[in-house]
């Protein structure tokens, strides 16, 4: 810690989408580092053998998904003025990568992956759902079974305290508010399946995209 | 770009969509030519190709350019394609590649060739030249397998023979020119095929002897000479370097910017086609490689900077140029590669300041395991020079070494693959010599043999190559030479070797046995997860033509070979030479 306090730490939010959405979590790490390097930003490295830009991300975006207000966390050597940093650091991004805004944070305190609760997406599907029934039966709801696959086989799980709140937009799309982070976590991909499920519709009759509009935090950063 | 379904469902959809640092944007509409790089590997392979990058950025220095860039799809994204019937395009700007004026391969190994088909047929484009119409591109290739371009004389309009960079300019102007009058395909190969550098196959005609070999080969066009002479940059220090390379969104082979030592080699091994095509040695000078180097690492935001040569050894300047890199990139946030350097008493120095050395461990090419077989192949490296580097290397720290080997090598015997294990076996006793406090970790040596595969333009060019069988059986010899646990041996696949003999030195009617072996599915022949032999078996048998013939079959100095009409600027009578003298060291 005390080496990171005499440095300067910038929390960036970005948006990600179009093209860069393929762009997957450890290569956009790589990219960030070679944007900093040919704006010559006076970033910090780790002290060791190998050093590394001292540069973190909040939430891995899944690969394909566009994301609007993703946050990067980076600490410089010197000040560099907010403004600055922007011009510098936006110019080297690649087509489908822009800054949305930039924030002086203090150096210590927990990282931005360690703050992050919860998520915004937006879902759309391919066909019209009844989901002012839906919702509010969701919503409702003391408790939601899903079968859940992964790696290691199905299992279930409640997913409704991971669900924070739905609304609806059009009778194909909605934007919800889940879990997101280290400790609960919960994949629109399955709210989105489920609500499927639940409208009797087989998965592969409908396709469904997903944007993640905001992630934010629910404790503060100090 | 392709569907968002389309991309989602295959590995890695970064492959497909471009969009890198440093893209060359343009108006299709603006220019006067098209052309589509074509690289016949999968993109992270491509993307981490030095020519590649050289070609892209002085093709698109020109205004009148448009040099766009299209990859070989992985199996998993051709199924999709084909399913859903799109066309391979372009990363620039999404173009199908029949949209183009031309579409130019890098021939870089001959186990892309059937890649090279199926990227023209999922562009909707004939394979064969004579199917090809006004209407479709013009197909070129070049690069080392342009030595030899025989078996690839029916799919391509022409090939650059020798380095493209310096006989492009006057094809674009050509083409420009011709494109003006509207004159036709034909006209225009007709006044290309006049140019240094450039041969255009189908103005030649071959016929053969009942036994197979080759009876003459001669033009069919007065525009075509009768001997295609290669041409080569001259000048290092002047020639076009790209200031702001392509750097790509994803993970690739090689991750770091590259600056070019020299071309061409000074030790002329017997065995190596690149110490032969590449000649003459040219060198850049240490203030162009520093600039170089600056104006990379600027541009690219790279953290690693690979000093590319066939020998870094030989590179005369070699520590002022480390050290003044050092000095230039002295936050230490810059590491310096030399993937190709072996080392000796001389340049311990050197060692210690490089990077890829610290990280990935010192590696040794003898190549033969015996002095006697290091003689026949002129491999000039000696059993002191190898002990002495093992020895300065492991009292420097480091305690990983690889050493790779050929196996069937002309004239090698038993004695010279058992040596191969004892070399091995005596570094190990080397690093048990040194003091215990020493050695921090048990020492580990690993040893990998590639099956020798005869090219055309060296000495060996005539030498019938092994069969499978007999190099899995010396590989077994080679094996059963080691027994320290410290040594790990890997070998390579003799059946991929053997399927690159034969068309290395195959002539033009080995381009059916590609064609066929494509049809049967074959793909990345260069990955040993996807080859297959037996289709390649198959494919030689159905259309009646034999592996063995063009692979096993030794042949007499006064045959025409299938390359003989390129002038490589390498005397045959000097090949000659060189062969006999290397036989010669087995008396
Ligand atoms: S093997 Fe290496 S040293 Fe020998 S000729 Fe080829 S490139 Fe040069």
């Amino acid at each position: 810690m005390s080496l990171k306090q005499s440095y300067y730490r910038y929390r960036i939010t970005f948006a990600k989408a179009g093209m860069a959405r393929f762009i997957g979590h450890l290569d956009l790490q790589s990219l960030f580092q070679k944007a900093i390097k040919r704006a010559k930003l006076p970033v910090a490295y780790s002290e060791g053998f190998n050093p590394h830009q001292l540069l973190s991300f909040a939430a891995p975006l899944p690969l394909g998904m566009a994301g609007y207000a993703e946050i990067l966390e980076v600490f410089m050597a010197h000040e560099v003025t907010a403004d600055r940093l922007f011009a510098a650091l936006d110019a080297q991004l690649p087509q489908g990568i822009a800054i949305v805004g930039i924030m002086e944070v203090p150096s210590v305190g927990k990282s931005a992956a360690a703050i992050i609760r919860m998520a915004t997406y937006s879902i759309t599907f391919s066909q019209a759902l009844d989901l002012h029934t839906i919702i509010p039966n969701v919503l409702s709801s003391q408790s939601i079974e899903v079968e859940i696959k992964s790696k290691k086989g199905v299992k279930t799980a409640d997913i409704r305290p991971d669900i924070h709140d739905i609304c609806i937009e059009t009778p194909r799309s909605l934007w919800a508010v889940l879990a997101c982070g280290s400790e609960r976590n919960l994949k629109p991909e399955i709210l989105a399946q489920h609500i499927l499920k639940v409208s009797g519709i087989a998965p592969e009759d409908c396709d469904i995209s997903y944007e993640r509009l905001a992630i934010g935090q629910d404790v503060p950063p100090l | 770009m392709y569907p968002d379904k389309i991309l989602l469902q295959s590995q890695k959809p970064g492959r497909y969509v471009g969009n890198e640092i440093n893209m060359a944007r343009k108006n299709p509409a603006d220019v006067a030519t098209r052309f589509a790089f074509a690289f016949p590997d999968v993109y992270e392979v491509g993307m981490s190709h030095n020519g590649l990058q050289i070609l892209y950025a002085a093709f698109n220095a020109r205004q009148d350019v448009y040099c766009e860039r299209a990859f070989a799809p992985w199996p998993d994204m051709e199924a999709l394609m084909r399913e859903n019937a799109l066309p391979l395009k372009s990363l620039e700007t999404y173009s199908p590649l029949a949209d183009f004026d031309f579409v130019g391969f890098t021939l870089q190994y001959e186990m892309t060739f059937t890649n090279i088909l199926n990227m023209l047929d999922l562009a909707n484009i004939p394979i064969k030249a004579a199917d090809r119409g006004e209407e479709f591109p013009i197909i070129c290739g070049g690069g080392p397998c342009a030595a030899n371009p025989e078996p690839l004389a029916d799919f391509f309009d022409f090939f650059f023979i020798g380095e493209a960079e310096e006989a492009f300019g006057q094809v674009f102007d050509l083409y420009a020119a011709h494109k003006a009058k509207g004159g036709a395909k034909t006209a225009f190969l007709q006044e290309l095929a006049a140019l240094p550098g450039i041969y255009v196959p189908a103005f030649y005609d071959v016929k053969y002897n009942t036994d197979g070999t080759i009876s003459s080969f001669a033009p069919n066009n007065p525009h075509a000479p009768p001997r295609v002479q290669k041409v080569f940059v001259k000048d290092m220090d002047a020639a076009f370097y790209p200031d702001a390379p392509l750097v790509p969104l994803i993970e690739t082979i090689h991750d770091r910017a590259v600056i070019e030592l020299f071309r061409g080699c000074i030790r002329g091994c017997r065995f190596c086609q690149a110490g032969y095509i590449y000649r003459p040695h040219r060198q850049k000078s240490v203030d162009t490689l520093v600039s170089q180097a600056q104006q990379l690492i600027e541009s690219t935001g790279h953290e690693e900077i690979s000093l590319l040569s066939l020998a870094s050894n030989d590179y005369p300047h070699l520590e002022q140029l480390v050290d003044t890199l050092c000095d230039h990139f002295d936050d230490g946030k810059v590491s310096i590669s030399l993937p190709s350097l072996r080392i000796d008493a001389t340049n311990s120095n050197v060692l210690h300041k490089v990077q890829s050395v610290r990280k990935s461990g010192l590696t040794f090419a003898p190549e033969g395991g015996s002095q006697r077989m290091r003689d026949v192949i002129k491999k000039d490296i000696t059993r002191d020079d190898i002990t002495q580097g093992a020895r300065l290397a492991f009292e420097g720290g480091w305690d990983r070494l690889k050493l790779y080997f050929m196996v069937g090598l002309p004239t090698e015997d038993e004695g010279d693959l058992a040596a191969i294990g004892r070399l091995c076996e005596e570094l190990v006793e080397i690093y048990y010599r040194l003091p215990k406090e020493r050695r921090k970790r048990p020492v580990s040596i690993s040893v990998s043999t590639s099956c020798f595969v005869p090219k055309p333009f060296t000495p060996f060019q005539w030498f019938g190559q092994h069969t499978a069988e007999e190099f899995m059986h010396k590989q077994k010899h080679v094996k059963q030479s080691i027994r320290s646990k410290q040594i790990n041996y890997k070998y390579h696949d003799a059946e991929t070797s053997v399927i690159e003999g034969a068309l290395a030195r195959g002539d033009r009617r080995a381009a059916a046995a590609i064609e066929q072996a494509w049809r049967l599915g074959a793909r990345f022949d260069g990955w040993s997860e996807h080859f297959d032999a037996d289709i390649w078996r198959r494919a030689f048998d159905t259309v009646g033509l034999s592996v063995d013939f063009y692979a096993h079959r030794p042949r007499p100095y006064d045959e025409v070979l299938p390359w003989d009409f390129i002038d490589m600027r390498i005397n045959k009578e000097y090949l000659v030479k060189e062969s006999m003298k290397a036989m010669d060291v087995i008396q």
